[in-house]
């Protein structure tokens, strides 16, 4: 049998630095764009893809550039799932871009301690709190 | 069924990015009515389970992770088997856990996944 590991995720390259990101927010949100309902082997509602696009934009306007950034999936509800995996942190941020609020979960695996926050995702100020949160985890995980 | 089997859980193609697997792909579905459906790696090898979901079951899977038994119970997660559907198939129950915390949960079975690594993948295959 063929086993690969899963791939650990690497340092973010900041973008001016010229390097492909392989976790860039925009080219994700381009393949998430491609998705339509029934996803999930005919379930999973499709994201609109105005919304992701916000998503993208959102992100470019207030994540600093060398934070690292977070992997992006669909949810079945057609909201956006972001997670870090700093370990022992395991950090998410369930996106309702319709209304654009989001449920901040940060999980210690080793410890089980957890912290959980609404973000009103048009408020700079919470994405200054995502951001210190995700610098300080990180920080922790080094 | 022991506290070792490998309990192999497919693994949707838009729950990976980068090889890295969602927690989204860790916990039940809401039509799953709280139990996560694996299949029993004491019956069946992970590429045989791959090829049976993609071309019998006609779905769609990126590769298979696996979580043991003992694992599974350590988070209250019971596993059982529930051979209707085939005689492999066995569900982990998220029944007996407030559905709030199922977050958690699949945060802990994700890390203990990727801990593990694929069990297989068919773009690795060959």
């Amino acid at each position: 049998m063929h086993v690969e590991p899963f791939l650990k995720p690497g340092p973010t390259r900041p973008r001016f630095d010229g390097g492909i990101d392989p976790l860039d927010v925009r080219a994700r949100v381009e393949v998430l764009k491609l998705l339509r309902n029934g996803w999930l082997d005919g379930k999973g509602l499709a994201p609109a893809s105005a919304t992701l696009d916000w998503i993208a934009t959102a992100f470019e306007e207030n994540y600093p550039d060398d934070l690292r950034r977070p992997y992006l999936f669909p949810t079945p509800a057609g909201r956006v799932l972001a997670e870090w995996s700093l370990s022992p942190w395991s950090l998410s941020l369930e996106i309702d871009p319709a209304i654009k609020r989001g449920s901040w979960h940060a999980l210690n695996i080793d410890t089980d301690g957890e912290a959980e926050k609404e973000l009103d995702l048009a408020d700079a100020d919470d994405w200054a709190w995502l951001a210190d949160q995700v610098r300080s985890l990180s920080g922790a995980s080094e | 069924m022991t506290g070792a089997t490998l309990l192999l859980r497919q693994i949707h193609p838009n729950f990976v990015q980068e090889g890295f697997a969602s927690s989204a792909a860790f916990r039940p579905n809401e039509s799953d009515q709280g139990l996560m459906s694996v299949y029993d790696g004491d019956l069946i090898a992970a590429e045989a389970a791959w090829t049976h979901y993609t071309s019998v079951s006609n779905k769609k899977s990126a590769g298979v992770a696996a979580l043991t038994f003992d694992e599974c119970a350590a988070e209250s997660l019971p596993a059982r088997s529930d051979p209707a559907p085939f005689p492999e198939h066995a569900v982990i129950d998220f029944t007996g856990v407030e559905e709030k915390h199922w977050r958690s949960k699949s945060k802990k079975l994700q890390a203990k996944a990727l801990t593990r690594g694929w069990r297989y993948q068919p773009s690795a295959a060959g």
